[in-house]
């Protein structure tokens, strides 16, 4: 009965949204959106602070934002307080991970030696995923990627050691010290910005030329940051799993 | 100082490193709640924005009338529910580090979607604290209803996005005034359920029994005060100034607003245990809330808001403590309990009289308020309503002060000897706190002029027919 009644409610609920939005009533047709009145429009030709009709890779300089990646350029500069929030809320899911199964669980105390190919396997390939983890979140700013997708590789390189490797299992200790200088020093450079500019996460440093390494000012650091951060929280994360379940 | 902004950044920057200073971790907490206070009193209406671009391409942050008066009660609640419980801080300081600045965060910002992300952070913290009871099942419930609530939100997010290209909120609600907004039912009512679930309305708490009711003094004056407070605010800020709702929709959530206040207080009326009135209670109060903002009844609201965050701060602290050391709150367990304990005895009374609404005490000059303001708006129905769940709520909670206060059987003799043997210390914080709140509640019941000059740069908008604080700033536009 309770299922029933369950089925007929989502089925209402879905009718709801789907009438709502396929109705075509809310939006604008397509071909019939006026650019100018959407934010998206300036974030392409980076030009909320001065008007830039085109941008040019390679050559253009001294721009708002020097990333030749938009994506980069929203999530980091245009709305990185938002960057900041989403790992603030990694950090806090790891963290209670922590809490609930730290006092939980107890240390895996069963050994198993993983099979040759496994061990030496993961010993070659570890230094290259890391290595491109590293090169992803170095080269947020100009390619697809970043602090997020880099990090997370280089937490998957780490769960392949703790698969083929035991003396490391029984070594790892936690990343809880990176954890806490790459997130202490995101809100520092938010702060050196608001004491140097008035502004909180000001791009404070010479965006440079657009296609560059070095360029986009202080992107590529907070993205380091952030990639450092995600790379050992989700490997605290993989670490608490790990962990042996106990009957209380 | 005078920018908002270190209110968030700095707890967000002492969790980070109470991560490596980990035996310090209740300090740097202390620092954090005692700095926000300050601050509170030092920051300057107006629109940050963050990173040097203006809105609505940035995030900026507005700090106006409205946003001023929340943060500044959330914070020094925050500081006084901490020191109140003060030796249940330790194993959470982290956590309620990064709650701290996710409240300050959702208060302040004047983005849709980075609301969303302080969502997610506070409501986060909600679940870890939730598990301190040990109920896992509860906290299980509770983290699925607020994911999707809040996957909810952003859903109905995308949509406005998607329609008005924006998320600035002052920027929206300007793009609505010029739009047929029975167009946008589907969004504004998806956004509606993911706050719905944190704000406690029927028929989205399914997890508020679980969570509140085994919850200890720390952790349930927290949610029942500091966690509830700042979602209504947000609630009212979102419903009740930033989105342009249809008549239609209005209606729909009245109604919900009615439902969840007779129902709650319904509820509590047939609960024994102390904790579960008071769960039931708030649950009543966040429907009259959210109804009266949905009306566009700011200011009387925000009282009414004051008036039950602060009670419920004092009785929920109270209530924590006495299941903590007598493991159980059944009122019928604990008869004549204040007996022994009369400071906190006299702070619990003030503050549940308060929230009733009786006369010399603030809820009475909350409520008057807001009934002249149902009537000035000729909303008949929900006035009469409101009285009726007045009558309710005046029931059960003089029931309940009869039994915590007179030892022995009802009917009969009342006599010391009577008093019930399990023991309850207060400690000097919470007695020194919560008689404080109650001074507080007296004082601003017997003469509200008080609150009127002193508490609220709102007052000049107490006469206001429509007001909408949000666009003293627009947005920082």
């Amino acid at each position: 009965m309770k299922r029933i009644a369950v089925i007929i409610l989502l089925g209402v609920l879905g009718f709801f949204i789907f009438s709502g939005i396929y109705s075509n009533e809310a939006f604008t047709e397509f071909g019939n959106v006026d650019l100018n009145n959407r934010v998206s429009n300036k974030f392409i030709t980076k030009s909320v602070t001065d008007e830039n009709d085109i941008v040019e890779f390679g050559k253009s300089s001294n721009l708002e934002t020097g990333s030749a990646n938009y994506v980069t350029s929203i999530v980091v500069n245009y709305r990185s307080f938002d960057t900041l929030g989403e790992v603030t809320v990694l950090f806090i899911s790891s963290l209670g991970v922590a809490l609930l199964l730290g006092t939980l669980g107890g240390k895996l105390t069963h050994k198993y030696r993983a099979n040759f190919i496994l061990r030496v396997g993961a010993k070659t390939i570890f230094p290259l995923i890391a290595l491109t983890g590293i090169y992803i979140f170095i080269h947020g700013h100009l390619t697809p990627g970043g602090g997020f997708p880099g990090g997370s590789m280089i937490a998957s390189a780490v769960l392949l050691l703790y698969l083929a490797d035991e003396n490391f299992r029984a070594k790892m200790s936690s990343f809880k010290l990176a954890e806490s200088f790459a997130g202490s020093l995101y809100v520092l450079i938010g702060i050196f910005g608001l004491l140097t500019s008035g502004y909180f996460l000001n791009n404070f440093m010479n965006t440079g030329v657009i296609g560059d390494l070095f360029s986009a000012g202080i992107i590529p650091i907070v993205y380091v940051l952030v990639g450092l951060k995600v790379g050992s929280e989700l490997t605290g994360i993989i670490t608490d799993f790990l962990k042996v379940e106990v009957d209380e | 100082m005078t920018n908002p902004v270190l209110l968030i950044v700095v707890p967000l920057l002492l969790a980070f490193l109470s991560v490596a200073l980990k035996n310090n971790k209740k300090q740097l907490l202390f620092i954090a709640a005692v700095f926000n206070v300050v601050g509170v009193f030092i920051i300057e209406n107006g629109s940050y924005v963050i990173g040097g671009f203006r809105a609505p391409y940035g995030i900026n942050l507005n700090l106006d009338a409205y946003s001023h008066l929340a943060v500044l009660v959330i914070n020094i609640l925050f500081l006084l529910i901490i020191t109140m419980s003060n030796e249940k801080t330790k194993e959470f300081s982290t956590v309620l580090l990064v709650a701290l600045a996710g409240l300050n965060g959702m208060l302040l910002t004047g983005d849709l979607f980075n609301l969303f992300v302080f969502l997610e952070i506070v409501s986060i913290t909600g679940y870890i604290l939730s598990t301190e009871s040990k109920k896992y099942k509860y906290s299980f419930n509770y983290l699925i209803l607020g994911t999707i609530g809040s996957g909810l939100y952003l859903f109905g997010l995308i949509i406005l996005y998607a329609i008005f290209g924006s998320l600035n909120m002052a920027d929206i609600s300007f793009k609505m005034l010029s739009y047929d907004t029975g167009k946008l039912v589907v969004p504004i009512f998806l956004m509606f359920i993911g706050l719905a679930v944190e704000a406690k309305l029927i028929p989205f708490n399914g997890w508020v029994r679980g969570v509140y009711g085994n919850a200890n003094s720390l952790i349930g004056s927290l949610f029942a005060s500091v966690y509830a407070g700042t979602i209504l605010f947000v609630f009212g800020r979102v419903f009740g100034q930033v989105l342009v709702l249809s008549e239609y929709l209005v209606a729909v959530f009245v109604a919900i607003g009615v439902i969840t206040l007779i129902a709650g207080e319904v509820a509590a009326f047939s609960k024994n245990k102390i904790r579960e009135i008071l769960l039931f209670s708030s649950i009543a109060q966040s429907g009259l809330v959210a109804l009266l903002f949905v009306t566009g009844l700011i200011f009387p609201t925000v009282l009414q808001l004051l008036n039950n965050i602060i009670t419920k701060a004092v009785m929920f602290t109270i209530a924590g403590k006495i299941s903590d050391d007598a493991d159980t709150d059944e009122a019928d367990k604990l008869k004549g309990i204040f007996a022994n304990n009369k400071i906190i005895g006299v702070s619990f009374t003030v503050s549940a009289l308060s929230l009733i609404g009786l006369p010399l005490f603030y809820g009475f000059y909350s409520k008057i308020n807001l009934l002249l303001g149902l009537f000035s708006k000729i909303n008949y129905f929900v006035a009469a309503f409101i009285l009726l769940a007045t009558i309710i709520e005046g029931a059960y909670f003089i029931r309940l002060l009869v039994k915590l206060w007179t030892p022995g059987e009802e009917g009969k003799e009342s006599n010391i000897k009577f008093v019930t043997d399990r023991k309850v210390e207060f400690d000097f914080n919470k007695k020194v706190i919560a008689f404080m709140l109650s001074l507080i509640i007296l004082l601003a019941g017997i003469s509200p002029s008080l609150v009127k000059t002193n508490l609220f740069a709102m007052n000049k908008l107490l006469n206001e027919e429509n007001p909408s604080y949000m666009f003293e700033l627009k947005g920082g536009m």
